[in-house]
């Protein structure tokens, strides 16, 4: 039941929202479609659904060519990221829609309703109205509601996005719990980076409506195909030392920096900061420096610990120990 | 302090000539309220303006329906147009609309000799009244979708379309329950406004009574006969249907909550 799409594009009054985009989404796995904002990820995910039409290119589903199949016919659940259920019915006759429309006899839709309740862990909730329900809750019902209807690919669309820290990351691991009970074809947008490397298989990242990266969660992380990706990846340039005459550029993560006291005798290395100003935040310690060869700014991020262990403030010297930087060559923009 | 004003400012306005007019129309007791009602032309006239309201509220509710729907959820070319003519009967006089119909309709005007050649009567006559009643009537139902639909935004729709639901059960299983307490208004509104409008139905109607009389104008001519009697019982009927209609609205709303009461009851024993 995989997802394939092929040299997809769409324009908004002649705006390029999606550009050639083409990835394939592995059968049972979840595959999260990543990027900032107007990256064109969830335009993408509502072409894939068939609720906006293609301008060119393919989408195929299990095999299947649905690039001019209407919506009711691509088999697909989606899950938005305002829930959207339905406010006039209960919870059972929510998840029941779908099996409705399509005209299923009633003892098989209660046993189906029960069974997907029991899935998300809600049966308690059966004849309550989405109003009663708490945002996790209601987002759990609309996940079983998707799911009802036995869909070929599950779309989700900022599903957590709408919910407040501590339900999004428990609702996170109850994703992680829930495809291995439903192994359904799951493609995740998002814009957390976090919530993609956690939960899924698969990687896509999207910059500018076309596909920058996509391979395991993991190897784009540590292996970001280009500065844009490592940019939006969380790492910040930094002037490196030219390699073989062309100009590089070393993108370094806040938390792949440590920091020692320098010696009081040499500043002149390139390896040397001040720091500029520090802030605590809960266990960790944000901070701002710049660096004594050239002036740039490199934002660190170290344990409580080891800051108190380090012991600066706002003005001394410190040594940069930079881990695991990405250089690339080449003239980029910074 | 300024919630007394309010009240004493609604008091006065309001609620003082409300309940003159039960006054006045009983004053000469129960009997000749009943007497006055029934008078034959009275008669007609209160059955004819129930039988406008019957006939202009389905089509209000389904046209108002339908453009505020096309308004809300797509965009097309005329879509400012259709906004205008929907807002039109707002913004023209009465009298305006009235005479528009005259001008377009009546002996010698644009479609006039057409109508005459086919028999057909429209101005001074029972089918102009409708007609008029329902383009005073037509923003209402509209109006008050509208921004609803509008606030509403439309992602319950997609889930319905991704759930396999056509075009036709996605309206009303998931749209039209959604904006049912906005159409009640609009219907109360509009049924309010169809069966009080004055001038455009005057300027049509041709005030013959017992045939194209309809209760704002029969209260009208009585008044003018110095048959205060008859005028205030007229006007008190009216003024009954005003309340009828908003018991039906309250009536409507305790139905529409009590479902929902019942499901909570029953989880909670």
């Amino acid at each position: 039941m995989s997802v394939d799409v092929v040299d997809l594009e769409k324009s908004y009054d002649t705006a390029p929202i999606v550009r050639r985009v083409s990835f394939s989404a592995p059968t049972a796995a979840i595959t999260a479609l990543i990027g900032p904002s107007g990256s064109g990820k969830t335009t993408l995910l509502r072409l894939i659904a068939g609720l906006e039409i293609a301008d060119k290119g393919r989408i195929l589903i299990a095999g299947r060519d649905v690039t001019t199949t209407t919506v009711q016919c691509r088999g697909i659940g989606l899950v938005f990221q305002g829930y959207a259920l339905f406010p006039h019915l209960s919870v059972e006759d929510n998840i029941a829609f779908g099996l409705r429309v399509r005209k299923q006899p009633r003892e098989q839709i209660e046993a189906r309703v029960t069974e997907m309740l029991r899935l998300v862990q809600l049966e308690h909730l059966r004849r309550r109205r989405p109003a009663d329900l708490s945002g996790g809750q209601r987002q759990r019902i609309a996940f079983a509601r998707a799911l009802a209807t036995e869909p070929a690919v599950l779309l989700l669309d900022e599903p957590f996005g709408a919910l407040d820290a501590r339900v999004r990351a428990e609702l996170r691991e109850w994703l992680t719990h829930l495809h291995e009970e439903t192994r359904t074809t799951t493609l995740l947008v998002t814009h957390d980076q976090d919530e993609a490397l956690e939960v899924s298989q698969h990687v896509v990242v999207l910059l500018d409506g076309e596909v920058a990266q996509m391979g395991a969660p993991q190897e784009v992380y540590d292996e970001p195909a280009t500065p844009a990706t490592a940019s939006f990846l969380g790492a910040s340039p930094l002037k490196a030392p030219s390699v073989g005459g062309r100009d590089a550029v070393a993108f370094v993560r806040p938390a792949d920096v440590r920091l020692t006291r320098a010696p009081l005798d040499d500043v002149s290395a390139g390896r040397f900061g001040t720091v500029e100003r520090s802030k605590i935040v809960g266990a960790r310690v944000k901070l701002v420096l710049r660096l004594v060869q050239g002036g740039e700014r490199v934002d660190v991020d170290v344990g409580r610990d080891e800051f108190e262990a380090l012991g600066a403030r706002a003005g001394d010297v410190v040594v940069l120990d930079v881990r695991n930087a990405r250089v690339f060559l080449g003239d980029y923009a910074i | 302090m300024l919630i007394g004003i309010a009240l004493a400012f609604l008091g006065i306005f309001l609620l003082v000539p409300l309940g003159a007019v039960f006054v006045f129309a009983f004053r000469a007791g129960v009997g000749a309220w009943f007497a006055a009602l029934l008078q034959p032309d009275t008669v007609h006239a209160i059955q004819l303006t129930l039988f406008v309201a019957v006939v202009v509220i389905p089509v209000n509710v389904v046209f108002g329906v339908a453009a505020a729907w096309l308004l809300a959820r797509f965009s097309f070319p005329g879509k400012g147009l259709l906004l205008s003519v929907v807002d039109l009967p707002f913004s023209v006089s009465p009298i305006v609309a009235g005479l528009l119909f005259v001008l377009l309709f009546g002996r010698g005007g644009v479609f006039g000799a057409l109508l005459e050649a086919h028999g057909l009567r429209l101005i001074y006559a029972v089918p102009g009244i409708v007609l008029t009643t329902w383009f005073v009537t037509l923003p209402f139902v509209a109006r008050e979708l509208l921004p609803v639909l509008q606030a509403q935004g439309c992602a319950e729709e997609e889930a319905a379309y991704t759930l396999g639901a056509g075009a036709w059960r996605t309206f009303f299983v998931v749209t039209l329950p959604k904006v049912r307490w906005a159409l009640c208004y609009g219907v109360v509104l509009s049924n309010a406004r169809a069966l009080g409008e004055f001038g455009a139905v005057s300027v049509v109607s041709g005030h013959i009574r017992g045939v194209t009389s309809t209760m704002p104008l029969q209260a009208e001519i009585l008044y003018n006969q110095y048959d205060f009697v008859g005028c205030w019982s007229v006007a008190s009927a009216l003024t009954l249907f005003a309340l009828i209609t908003l018991v039906i609205k309250k009536v409507a709303e305790h139905h529409c909550e009590r479902p929902r009461l019942r499901r909570s009851e029953r989880q909670h024993p």
